[in-house]
């Protein structure tokens, strides 16, 4: 049995979720629904929500923001990606740093860039880290098709978050 | 090819984003071996390591996109190895051609950039094999690009810029500046390229016979860049929803942008004339600009004296 070595998993479904869009907005026009995806998995009530669209371009300061986010003493981060490589590598760095703040963190990415999944969980030491996939291209997605594509998606990330 | 470097061949030169890969003097000097460089080339590869380290370079960024970005490798000095004539974008190009085929298996031996780890790239560009050019010094009829810059005369200088795809543009049979300027204006205003969206740099790689043209008729490159800017524009309404422009929404628009832009608001290819790079380069005969579109700043090194 190895060692933990991230976060402490969210227990109690309650607190402050940060959710944050990192994605180019490759859906312009249809609001924000990766997030909204995972607004719909979420229980009822007990659960605080801060929604936070910023594309993942240009300057990256990744460890300010989390370090914000803990001054702001948030309960878990899920941050999402979208068809964007560079979204999805700095979205997934923004988790680890999360994890190692204390803060139970994943990402919602797109599994047609596993290997960019895989390479940056490596790089920055945790390849164990657990990340919710769809498993589309959202290019390629017409809009009513997202619920049922991201509904699995959002679904997993609170699994991963709750450790159930 | 480490030679008398070789005393320093532990020595971490950068930690390379996004695989936060160490390029050593020693891992650099063995993929300028592999790229055919000559010893000589080491410290100009090594130079343009730490260029693209830059922080506000982005190298993550540059690895990471679906883009095709990757950098170009702008060498001014006056190594003699360097070609600064004909061919000179090419692989016939002499040693900047290997400067840059060297610090493009760097990047893809250390800092992650192949396919199977970071590089994301949808289809690449042929330019990610190497991209390296030196200034013709010699027919250029204004001071060096790195005098420009800031450095000074006696240096050598490496400049990095994340660049995609590159665009000749062609326009011969006149001295004509004001021709010129706006053959070279009208052909970068378009809508699909990063540049049309983030405003930032561009660089201009100009012939000797663009060049005289606009000296002969008294203009500086400070005046042909502020002409590019102004003219090199689009109205709004010829960008909503095109190009990069169908990623806005009312939550993510671009910082630059006015609140509400009307359809006949000119939007500049640049968001300062000072993001025109214009450099002199290429043989003698032939009337061109080559267009090096792309995304980002410009980062400078110093290359070190043997």
């Amino acid at each position: 049995m190895g060692k933990r070595r991230g976060a402490p998993r969210w227990n109690g479904l309650s607190g402050l979720l940060v959710l944050s869009d990192s994605m180019l907005n490759v859906n312009a026009g249809w609001g924000k629904l990766i997030l909204d995806s995972v607004v719909a998995a979420l229980p009822a009530e007990g659960v605080t929500l801060d929604q936070i669209r910023r594309p993942q371009i240009g300057d990256h300061r990744p460890q300010e923001w989390i370090d914000h986010l803990v001054e702001q003493g948030i309960s878990a981060l899920v941050v999402t990606a979208g068809d964007c490589a560079t979204c999805t590598s700095r979205a997934l760095r923004e988790c680890i740093l999360a994890e190692q703040s204390g803060i139970p963190a994943t990402a919602v990415v797109p599994i047609g860039l596993s290997e960019i999944i895989e390479a940056t969980l490596t790089a920055w030491g945790r390849p164990d880290l657990r990340v919710a996939t769809f498993d589309a291209p959202l290019f390629s997605l017409k809009q009513n098709d997202f619920p049922d594509v991201m509904q699995s998606a959002a679904q997993e990330a609170i699994a991963i978050l709750t450790g159930s | 090819m480490l030679g008398e470097h070789l005393e320093r061949s532990a020595e971490v030169v950068a930690t390379l984003p996004p695989a936060m890969g160490e390029a050593t003097f020693e891992n650099i000097a063995a993929n300028a071996v592999i790229a055919g460089c000559d010893p000589s080339d080491l410290l100009a590869v090594v130079a343009a390591v730490r260029a693209v380290a830059q922080p506000r370079f982005l190298l993550d960024q540059v690895v990471t996109t679906v883009h095709g970005l990757w950098p170009m490798t702008f060498l001014c000095g006056s190594d003699p190895n360097w070609s600064r004539e004909g061919d000179c974008l090419s692989s016939s190009s002499g040693s900047n051609s290997l400067v840059a085929r060297a610090l493009s298996l760097v990047l893809r031996n250390v800092a992650g950039g192949s396919p199977e780890a970071f590089d994301a790239s949808t289809m690449g560009r042929p330019g990610k094999l190497f991209f390296g050019v030196a200034e013709n010094t010699t027919l250029s009829p204004w001071d060096p690009w790195h005098v420009r810059a800031g450095w000074d005369d006696g240096d050598s200088v490496v400049a990095t810029y994340a660049a995609d795809s590159t665009l000749c543009i062609a326009d011969m049979g006149h001295s004509n500046p004001e021709i010129l300027v706006s053959t070279i204006a009208d052909s970068i205003a378009i809508p699909g390229s990063y540049n049309a969206f983030f405003r930032k740099d561009l660089w201009l790689l100009m012939s000797p016979t663009h060049a005289w043209i606009f000296a002969d008729a008294g203009w500086s490159v400070p005046d042909i860049a502020q002409a590019i800017a102004d003219r090199a524009t689009q109205p709004y309404g010829r960008l909503r929803g095109r190009g990069l422009f169908g990623f806005i929404d009312q939550h993510q628009a671009p910082a630059w942008m006015s609140p509400e832009p009307l359809d006949s608001e000119e939007i500049s290819i640049v968001d300062h004339p000072r993001r025109i790079k214009l450099a002199v380069v290429g043989a003698p005969t032939g009337g061109y600009t080559t267009a090096v579109f792309g995304s980002g700043v410009t980062t400078m090194e110093k290359i070190e004296s043997d």
